[in-house]
């Protein structure tokens, strides 16, 4: 009877340790052994990040012009933020701008690779871009990252890191 | 002329034509060897193995794409040997400056590669045209540090360079209210930069470093001087920014061309409303007989019943019967509104 109180403690207290760092974070695919990304040429990635609070991945497939934001909450204690966006275009286009909690443009870039028909034909240009953006005592509250693509087929890795202070 | 003499002006002659025809050759040599001088972008980069060992080069054609990479941006590029040197010929370029940005890519990377931020920065912009020569060196295995040497704008590009990059610093490594603080100062200081710097590029890069913002206060005013001073410039990089930025009307010259409007259209209403009046009363004048009309226009001229009696031989009756009709076909009251209509 002990051992079973045991293990169900166990399984309670491991579930919502689980459910606590997933709310934390509150994005999905979150993996906090996951390593800093980079695309290799031929497209495929390798993880090489540390202390991740957030790992994303966007797959840009069959000529993408879908925005989309990706919000990272910015809790009130943290004393460091830095985020990490590595992209990789094999064709089309694709902006990203990281805006601060206030709104204000923190950094962009943008990476075109060929066009649809030079892609179709295989002979594709690929592009690869990345920011490395660290900052201490950030704003407080949801920064956002835009993701802008044109026609792109390619792969976007995204990683945070939030220092909080206790 | 004594033989002698002659003889000794030959001699001299003979001695001196060589040395004239070696100077002229030697200065002619020294012309072609200057023309045949390649203009370069040359220097000495260290790198980690993680590089591929290939500088390239990229046009950048308006400062709102200097975030921006795509192959086709790629104007040139030079291997670098085990030594970390390279060579860029640039003979090609545009005589007037412009904007380029020199970059490495990693090893499992595109050409086409930009990495912002970061000890990883993998780029740096310079000015160039066709007739510069300019000499890169990084003094460790990063771009951060490199020093461009041979040209007076890009040492006052490496100096905008030097304050961005402390204010990035700034971001990293104080507080956020100490870090607002210095980036507001050194903003200020690069917006100085661009209004006392005399080449243009130099100017307008400043101001797009400061993070110009058109909506703050004061930049309004900043910016139609800023323009004002660069009017004749015709770059793509002013086009841009003159398109990005336009200048606003301000408040008190819309309120003016809006008063002016108004008025204008109030002097249209009136003219039609004036000229309709008048056109009626021209139809109206239609209506009038033979002879009233006769008593009309002697109305007109000022004249009493009893001239218009004698003018047309008529009796005064007569005349004040034609005068009454006159009156209620032209809807007047008076021989004062005769006299002001115009025919």
């Amino acid at each position: 009877m002990k051992l079973k109180n045991k293990i169900f403690s166990t399984v309670i207290t491991f579930t919502f340790l689980l459910l606590a760092s997933y709310s934390s974070f509150g994005q999905t695919n979150t993996n906090s052994n996951t390593k800093h990304s980079s695309y290799s040429s031929n497209g495929s990635h390798k993880n090489h990040c540390s202390n991740i609070s957030l790992n994303k991945e966007i797959n840009l497939t069959d000529f993408d012009s879908e925005k989309r934001e990706i919000k990272i909450n910015v809790a009130k204690n943290t004393t460091r933020v830095s985020l990490n966006v590595n992209c990789h275009i094999e064709t089309g286009g694709l902006t990203i701008e990281i805006y601060n909690s206030k709104g204000k443009k923190q950094s962009n870039f943008s990476v075109e690779g060929s066009s649809k028909s030079k892609y179709k034909k295989g002979k594709g240009e690929p592009a690869h871009g990345q920011i490395n953006l660290n900052t201490s005592s950030p704003t407080e509250g949801d920064w956002i990252i835009k993701v802008i693509p044109k026609q792109a087929i390619g792969k976007i890795q995204i990683c945070s890191t939030q220092n909080v202070n206790n | 002329m004594n033989p002698n003499k002659r003889q000794s002006w030959q001699n001299s002659y003979i001695t001196i034509l060589p040395l004239v025809l070696l100077f002229f050759i030697s200065i002619s040599d020294l012309t072609a060897q200057n023309t045949n001088k390649k203009q370069t972008i040359n220097g000495t980069i260290i790198l980690d193995s993680i590089w591929e060992p290939t500088i390239y080069m990229s046009l950048i054609p308006t400062f709102n794409k200097m975030h921006t990479m795509s192959k086709s941006m790629i104007v040139s590029k030079s291997p670098i040997n085990s030594l970390g040197q390279f060579s860029i010929n640039i003979d090609y370029l545009p005589k007037k400056d412009h904007l380029y940005r020199l970059h490495i890519s990693k090893k499992d990377a595109p050409e086409a590669s930009l990495i912002i931020g970061g000890k990883e920065e993998n780029h740096f912009f310079i000015i160039a045209n066709n007739n510069s020569n300019i000499t890169v060196i990084n003094r460790d295995s990063t771009l951060n540090t490199v020093s461009i040497n041979g040209s007076k704008q890009n040492k006052h590009l490496k100096e905008i360079n030097d304050i961005v990059r402390f204010i990035d610093s700034t971001s990293f490594n104080d507080t956020r209210i100490k870090s607002e603080f210095i980036t507001e100062a050194l903003n200020e200081k690069l917006k100085r930069i661009a209004d006392t710097s005399k080449h243009p590029l130099i100017s307008l890069y400043a101001l797009y470093k400061s993070k110009f913002d058109i909506n703050t206060p004061n930049n309004q005013q900043f910016q139609e001087a800023f323009l004002k001073k660069w009017k004749n410039e015709n770059s793509t990089y002013f086009k841009d920014f003159r398109q990005r930025y336009p200048v606003k009307k301000s408040s008190n010259t819309i309120s003016l061309i809006l008063l002016g409007i108004l008025f204008f259209s109030l002097g249209v209403a009136f003219n039609h409303f004036y000229n309709s009046k008048t056109k009626k009363k021209n139809n109206k004048l239609k209506s009038l007989s033979i002879q009233e009309r006769k008593v009309f226009n002697l109305l007109k001229e000022g004249k009493s019943n009893k001239d218009i009696s004698e003018d047309c031989n008529i009796g005064i009756s007569t005349v004040k019967s034609h005068v009454s009709s006159i009156y209620s076909k032209l809807d007047i009251k008076s021989r004062k509104e005769v006299l002001d209509i115009d025919l």
